[in-house]
């Protein structure tokens, strides 16, 4: 306490399962999140930003992925007293078509100027947020995910996968962050799908 | 109490206005759960806009307190019955025979 501030860590007494259940990607200019309402710091509310609309093209948009196939970590590294954490999210679009190839080129218009951001529901039901700009009205510190490092693969057999394993990658000082309006919250502010 | 859809009141332009909070994204003109939105207006002021009046902490918390109320009666109170005040205690004052005497041990 006389350096510095620490906590301990409360493990929950329910049963906890891996992996990502859904996904959905939306543009972080788009969306406000708010904080500070819940004692544990984490998001409880989302609306649109003035000016974005769902008519307009904003909006979550939901990423179908193979079942299981999906996955997110984030290592923590630190070098002197800087701390970075490598968030990366991988997912597993079947059949390799121009669906496929249009989702792609919508998510590489992100690369050169602009980002990403994802909302990661996971199989034990807790949600979180990677890649946002806006929280409580203002602009945070720029969390900037992009496509990097997706691998298209026909496979050989007939069993074989078949599509693309798409990777999104962004360097970030913490780990993600909660949304816990619940996935009902999230499902409302779909957008409206342009393929 | 004030009555819930004039403390909350949306302002007309964002009845159909969608924000996601509470595990619900129906719209804010059907919404039974905006003193949740109304706190977090004090964490986020950009949700203060959607109320005609943004309700204070205190209008919110004697609102939530009177629905948790509604939502918990008490428990019915017992019947009162008349209690006769006890006549005072005397002082006791020892005596030689109302001290124990008995040392022996006890087994």
């Amino acid at each position: 306490m006389l350096a510095v501030q620490v906590s301990g860590y409360t493990k929950p007494c329910v049963p906890n399962t891996g992996g990502i259940s859904r996904v959905w990607v939306f543009d972080p200019a788009d969306m406000d999140y708010t904080q500070g309402a819940s004692p544990n710091n984490s998001y409880t509310a989302v609306a649109l930003i003035g000016g974005a609309t769902i008519l307009g093209g904003s909006g979550f948009f939901a990423i179908g992925f193979d079942y299981l196939s999906g996955q997110y970590k984030a290592p923590q590294s630190v070098k002197g007293s800087s701390i970075k954490f490598a968030h990366e999210l991988s997912l597993h679009l079947p059949s390799l078509d121009n669906d496929l190839t249009n989702f792609m080129l919508t998510m590489m218009n992100a690369l050169a100027c602009a980002s990403l951001g994802f909302v990661i529901e996971q199989n034990n039901g807790h949600i979180l947020v990677i890649g946002e700009q806006s929280v409580n009205g203002e602009t945070i510190p720029l969390f900037r995910i992009q496509m990097d490092g997706t691998s298209v693969d026909s496979g050989k057999a007939f069993d074989d996968e078949n599509g693309a394993t798409v990777m999104f990658k962004g360097d970030y000082s913490r780990p993600a962050y909660e949304f816990t309006g619940g996935i009902d919250a999230i499902i409302a502010l779909q957008g409206t799908p342009i393929f | 109490m004030e009555d819930y859809n004039k403390l909350f009141a949306i302002n007309p332009e964002f009845q159909e206005t969608v924000v996601g909070f509470n595990k619900s994204g129906k719209p804010l003109g059907t919404r039974k759960d905006l003193d949740k939105l109304a706190l977090m207006a004090y964490h986020n002021k950009g949700l203060a806009k959607y109320f005609v009046n943004l309700p204070t902490k205190e209008q919110i918390a004697e609102y939530q307190a009177q629905e948790f109320n509604k939502k918990n009666p008490a428990a019915p109170a017992e019947p009162v019955t008349k209690v006769t005040p006890a006549a005072p205690a005397k002082e006791v004052t020892p005596t030689p025979s109302s001290v124990n005497t008995n040392t022996e041990e006890v087994k």
